[in-house]
């Protein structure tokens, strides 16, 4: 088995189901924590299955107010064991810029981060730029 | 859902146009977990007008050397010149990792999303690690 890190090479991986990571523990609706200048201000994910479906919603005049729904493109486990998804990557293309996006959950937070890549050559102003939000859960009660 | 392609930086073969100043992120950045078993160390050199970044994985009796990709720069803001943050794809063919980097009060933090292409069962996994500047730019030209 070919490996690159030590934390790769497992001499049992009978427990990893490739392919069946769960991105349930994402689902729902989640604001940032940043209630005085977020950028994006909600994100609703939506679990079927083993698909995960991701809407942003932005503050409406730095960001779109709705960046629309991708579905994201790769799952990630918190260790090469698998279990359930703890992370997913997925990008938006807003016409004026892409956007990368690279989402973990860590102590009940949904942390996400953003790569933004202008598409338009309009000097300094275009430059690619990151940014790193947090969000909590709606409060369910 | 392969989408590696979204995440090759450029692609080995384009290169990548800089425009940000890369000042504060060339150089070598090791581990601040000296018992590592992930990533152990990495170097960012200018290539023209290119950077690349060198990982280096945690290996007996010597780390693997990942080889050289492309690091795309990013800024904390759209207006600002400094790269604070870069992103690469490595790819040797059986595994791939995206990495998602910013630096954050001197520390490079490492984001890593790992996805396993060879059938070993070996469940995609999502990482994160800190690293140090352990020598500036001049010393690893």
């Amino acid at each position: 088995m070919k490996y690159l890190r030590v934390q790769d090479q497992v001499e049992n991986t009978g427990a990893a189901v490739p392919g069946a990571l769960s991105p349930s523990d994402f689902s729902g609706t989640w604001f940032n924590t940043n209630s005085y200048n977020p950028e994006i201000t909600c994100v609703i994910c939506k679990a079927e299955g083993s698909v995960l479906s991701v809407r942003f919603k932005g503050n409406g005049s730095s960001e779109p107010s709705d960046w629309g729904e991708v579905t994201a493109e790769l799952l990630y486990a918190a260790n090469i064991q698998g279990g359930p998804a703890m992370s997913f990557v997925t990008s938006f293309d807003l016409g004026f810029k892409k956007v990368q996006v690279g989402a973990n959950l860590n102590q009940g937070l949904l942390v996400i981060a953003t790569y933004h890549r202008s598409q338009n050559d309009t000097g300094a102003s275009a430059s690619n730029y990151f940014a790193r939000e947090f969000f909590h859960r709606a409060d369910q009660s | 859902m392969d989408n590696s392609e979204l995440y090759r930086a450029g692609g080995t073969a384009v290169a990548v146009k800089r425009t940000l100043d890369a000042s504060a992120l060339l150089g070598e950045w090791s581990n601040t977990n000296p018992s590592a078993t992930g990533i152990v160390r990495l170097v960012l050199t200018e290539t023209g007008d290119q950077i690349v970044v060198r990982v280096f994985g945690a290996g007996h009796p010597q780390p693997f050397d990942w080889g050289e990709a492309p690091a795309e720069l990013f800024a904390d803001l759209p207006g600002l010149m400094q790269a604070t943050s870069f992103t690469s794809f490595h790819d040797p063919g059986f595994m791939s990792v995206w990495l998602l980097t910013y630096v954050v009060k001197g520390v490079l933090v490492v984001v890593s999303f790992t996805r396993f292409q060879d059938g070993s069962g070996r469940s995609n996994y999502f990482g994160k690690e800190f690293f140090y500047r352990s020598r500036e730019a001049a010393a690893v030209q």
